[in-house]
């Protein structure tokens, strides 16, 4: 007990970064490297000719994360609570670039050009903005209409920077970010059922007054479609084709699938699930998920063991973001969500998001080095 | 003892008290609090961190989330000032931890189950087969190719037929010595069949996808040697009739015949008829492997001449639509379909929505004609560039400014002319009348994988698109759309629904979308096109022929902003007046030249004369006039430095 005390944890004197890396969460650490090799593979497979680029491309984001990772894992996650208004302000004009300065792509202005590669800040923002609200929930009483007001106002600004890029699907990740953080950050069940009834005015309100677009209108009731006669319901149409069509082992990693045949859409990015339930049948599909509720799982179990409310509610914030973007992808592939085209995380193409996911990942190994268990 | 009283308070607070306030939650942390707090937390740490430590753990203690050791660097203001307050704090928090985790298991399970049903439940309605129905599936899957129709070209060939052939299937528990038995096969099979540790593989039910009540030896064995594997009259071996679907013209309109696999039909007409070739009937098509071949090797040349990363085209009756010839190169072959690269196996002009560049000005032409905003005898001043909200329209040639009238404007497919025509229509009016000619929806072609391209809703545009959707920037279309649009323009104004099966459904006789007046101005148009300016390599002997050259910058899939490589196209029709047949080429990202000129209108010159020779369409004119042009293959070779379209 002695010995316990005299462990300055986070402290950093006594113990080398060395001893500190050892103590990280085994199953988290394993599972997030099972995943990202899964996602390398995946898209080498789903991208057929452009396979190996992507598979390059794939890797050097796992590598460029991990830059970001292991230092972030080794320092002191609660360091991050003296720049919270630095975060914040960081988040904002990350996301104010994307309107100034940012490049467009089917339609919708989410990039920006940063030397020879392009930055998604709105991946970025995610992660940040559930520090700034961990920071925010853990020093300041929740059950305060005013601090719950003033918590949502702080989401508000990115998440509606986000919304009008547009990106319908990442902005509704903050709303699920929020509502999860508040809830067990031990919001009252009357602010959450307020906030649960706004949400619901503003979706019908959004509908009538047509703040959504006409496609994000049509993409999100598609999925109700089964037929496939609209645009929108033809993807999912074609997704559960490919799905159901893999069967219970699969067509094989080499095999000629609807997916390479191009009547897959965005088979190596949002809908790239499909691609890989088509070739690895339900066995693959039900790995896949089976490691992502691991994964889950494990973050919320870093919640329950981390030693401040900080940790913990940050560790609850990046479960959700994960669940979120899992739940929403892969239920969209199979006709369960509505299509939003957010990423499957370190399985979908795309660099900003798996760079995140790694980041993500070291801040909750700086989380989980950190928990009480280790103070025994 | 935690546990206890948590429980006892939990009906009456449910809120946490982060700041350790008292339970009415007015007051503030104030220093001395905090001070007293640290205190009181280092005074618990020993007991709290034993009883996490060393033994296993009720729930309930784990349950005890606050801090048991907080770093000297915490503010500390996080948790509760009394222990009381950081109780409830704790319960609540952890208690909806807890249901939190609950909603993750239930959220992977429904995904699971979700995925069961895809997979494994609704299995045989997606065209696959679970193992445990594997057997009798497998049967019916050798029954729905039994008897397959033909897919037959206008001109009577078989490009996809079946042929009788025998299947060799095992019943591996019936054989009692797999090796004897699998020698004396590899004998009478020969070399396809595999070798006899293969089959033997095969017979013991050990191989990739068999069973051991059901296993496929050898599939599409030739009648003669399923003959004699049927005289060898081994236990557990039986054949059972079987078709091999075999494509006689290998190459020829590969995608757009499509492809049967052993378990579905892969794109074009066999997935598309389907159902119709399953019942055993024929499907004819509009295709007339004539035209198709000269189609083909124009495409080849053309793409190999100007080093052309693809190129695509079609050929296309202008009365209804149907489908002479539609061919992609490079292509591949359906009796090879397995060893074809993938993306070469799509039908490109179809799924593949592109900027159709200075091709869709005549349009844009029609409409300002269609709506009265210009009359043939408008004249225009036209500078070689100017200002449209924050951009600037440039010509694709420096020029002193010139007067134009609207056929001017197409003959030198001047960009900034044909803004100023439809800035005088406006984008409302301009959108209307693109939705009209079918652009934005798909064609309702009867192949598979259309897309429907993309029109920005006026609603939509920003300042600059007048800037850029009249020259046919800002906008994706198929080539399909761009075909069947040219078509509607030129045969007098009727809308027309492409198809390539001779009895295709095609829906309501053709929709009028301009009157006659109009189409055969623009059709005037597009002659002097081909007669006087940027189309005169189109120009063919005997015939009057009119078109339109079209290069539109492509988008970087890397950078999302338009990048080095273009897209060149030609799209012509003949006879100029009264046209019958159209005839669109596709260069995609050639290196020796960029322009529609150049590179597409040598093919077009090319497929369309045989075309009209091969359908004996009368000459309308001298054929002494125009000796057909050809030009250097590698004109100008800075012309890809020029940023501008034409």
């Amino acid at each position: 007990m002695d010995l316990s005390r005299s462990k300055p944890i986070g402290g950093g004197t006594a113990i080398g970064p060395l001893q500190r890396l050892g103590a990280v969460d085994p199953i988290l650490l394993v599972t997030s490297l099972a995943l990202t090799g899964f996602g390398i593979l995946a898209v080498y497979v789903a991208g057929s000719d452009d396979g190996q680029g992507y598979a390059v491309n794939q890797t050097l984001g796992f590598v460029v994360g991990l830059i970001g990772a292991v230092p972030l894992a080794l320092i002191d996650y609660r360091r991050l609570r003296g720049y919270l208004p630095f975060i914040y302000g960081l988040t904002i004009v990350m996301l104010l670039a994307v309107t100034v300065v940012g490049v467009s792509a089917k339609g919708a202005q989410r990039w920006i050009d940063i030397g020879p590669v392009q930055v998604q800040p709105s991946e970025f923002a995610k992660l940040l903005v559930v520090v700034v609200l961990a920071g925010y929930f853990s020093e300041h009483r929740l059950g305060d209409n005013t601090t719950f007001l003033k918590a949502m106002g702080i989401l508000s600004l990115p998440a509606l920077l986000v919304f009008a890029q547009p990106d319908l699907g990442t902005a509704l990740v903050f709303g699920a970010v929020f509502f999860v953080m508040a809830f067990v950050g031990g919001a009252k069940l009357y602010q959450i059922g307020a906030l649960v009834a706004a949400a619901v005015i503003l979706a019908v309100l959004s509908v009538q007054l047509g703040i959504l677009e006409d496609y994000q209108l049509a993409r999100l009731t598609a999925f109700m479609d089964p037929t496939g006669v609209t645009d929108e319901g033809y993807q999912v149409f074609q997704s559960k084709i490919a799905i159901g069509s893999g069967g219970v082992t699969g067509k094989g990693l080499e095999a000629t699938t609807l997916a390479n045949l191009g009547f897959l859409p965005e088979d190596h990015t949002d809908f790239i699930f499909s691609n890989l339930a088509e070739r690895t049948g339900f066995v693959g599909g039900l790995l896949l998920l089976g490691l992502f509720f691991v994964l889950v799982w494990r973050m919320l179990h870093v919640a329950t063991v981390s030693s401040d409310r900080f940790g913990v509610l940050i560790a609850v914030g990046i479960a959700t973001i994960f669940l979120f973007h899992v739940f929403v992808n892969i239920g969209m592939t199979m006709g369960l969500m509505p299509v939003t085209g957010i990423p499957l995380p370190f399985i979908s193409y795309g660099r900003s998001n798996l760079v995140v996911s790694v980041i993500a990942l070291g801040l909750l190994q700086s989380i989980a080095i950190r928990s009480k268990k280790k103070d025994a | 003892m935690a546990g206890e009283s948590r429980k006892k308070r939990r009906p009456n607070d449910t809120r946490h008290n982060p700041r350790g306030t008292s339970r009415s939650g007015k007051s503030r942390t104030i220093k001395g609090a905090r001070d007293q707090r640290r205190e009181q937390r280092k005074a618990k740490v020993v007991p709290l961190s034993q009883s996490r430590s060393g033994r296993p753990q009720t729930p309930k203690k784990r349950t005890n989330w606050t801090p048991s050791h907080v770093s000297r660097r915490d503010s500390g203001s996080t948790s509760g000032r009394t222990s009381r307050g950081r109780k409830t704090f704790r319960a609540v928090g952890q208690g909806r931890l807890r249901l939190v985790v609950g909603a993750v298991a239930l959220v992977c399970l429904s995904l699971g189950a979700r995925a069961v049903q895809l997979s494994v439940a609704d299995d045989a309605r997606y065209g696959t087969f679970s193992t445990e129905a594997f057997a009798s599936e497998r049967v019916d899957a050798a029954e729905r190719v039994t008897g397959r129709g033909a897919i037959v070209s206008a001109d009577g060939q078989r490009l996809a037929a079946s042929l009788d052939a025998g299947k060799v299937v095992a019943t591996p528990y019936q054989i009692e010595d797999p090796e004897a038995v699998a020698k004396s096969l590899a004998e009478t099979l020969g070399d396809e069949a595999g070798s006899a540790d293969e089959i033997e593989e095969k017979l013991t039910g050990a191989g990739k996808g068999a069973s051991r009540g059901y296993s496929v030896v050898a599939e599409g064995v030739e009648p003669e040697t399923a003959r004699e594997v049927t005289e060898l009259g081994l236990t557990g071996i039986s054949v059972a009739p079987d078709e091999v679907r075999a494509y006689p013209n290998g190459p020829l309109a590969s995608q757009l015949i499509g492809y049967l696999g052993t378990d579905q039909a892969y794109g074009g007409v066999e997935a598309r008829y389907d159902e119709v070739l399953k019942g055993g009937q024929d499907v004819e098509l509009t295709l007339d492997t004539a035209v198709q071949r000269e189609l083909e090797v124009a495409l080849n040349e053309t793409a190999e001449t100007y080093e052309g990363k693809s190129a695509l085209g079609l050929v296309m009756r202008v009365e209804d639509g149907a489908i002479v010839a539609l061919a992609h190169t490079p292509g591949y072959d359906n009796n090879q379909f397995a060893e074809a690269p993938e993306e070469v196996k799509r039908d490109r002009i179809l799924t593949d929505p592109y900027e159709p560049g200075s091709t869709f000005k005549a349009f844009t032409m029609a409409a300002a004609l269609e709506e009265g905003a210009v009359s043939e005898q408008d004249t225009f001043m036209v500078a070689d560039s100017m200002p449209v909200a924050d951009v600037v329209i440039k010509d694709s040639e420096v020029h002193a400014p010139e007067i134009l009238n609207p056929a001017g404007i197409l003959q030198h497919s001047r960009n900034v002319g044909t803004i100023q025509v439809a800035q005088s229509l406006g984008g409302e009016r301009l959108v209307e009348n693109i939705k009209r000619f079918g652009f934005g929806e798909e064609t309702g072609v009867d192949l598979w994988g259309e897309n429907a391209g993309i029109v920005p809703p006026f609603e939509e545009w920003s300042g600059s698109s007048i800037g850029n959707i009249p020259i046919g920037q800002g906008l994706t279309v198929t080539p399909l759309q761009l075909a069947s649009g040219y078509a509607a323009l030129v045969n007098g104004g009727l809308r027309v629904t492409p198809h390539v099966a001779s009895n295709a459904d095609t829906g309501e006789p053709g929709r009028r979308v301009m009157s006659e007046k109009t189409s055969s101005i623009v059709k005037g148009m597009l002659q002097t096109v081909v007669d006087e300016g940027t189309g005169h390599f189109a120009q063919i002997p005997g015939y009057t022929v009119a078109g339109k050259t079209g290069t539109a910058q492509k988008v970087d899939p890397e950078t999302g902003r338009y990048g080095d490589e273009y897209v060149t196209s030609f799209i012509g029709f003949a006879p100029a007046q009264d046209p019958e047949y159209l005839t669109l080429i596709v260069v995609d990202e050639p290196q020796k030249a960029i322009w529609g000129e150049v590179v597409a209108a040598p093919a077009f010159q090319n497929v369309m004369g045989f075309t009209l020779g091969y359908y004996n369409v009368p000459p309308d004119r001298e054929s002494t006039k125009n000796d057909a042009p050809t030009p250097d293959p590698v004109l100008a070779p800075d012309a890809k430095k020029e940023d501008s379209i034409r």
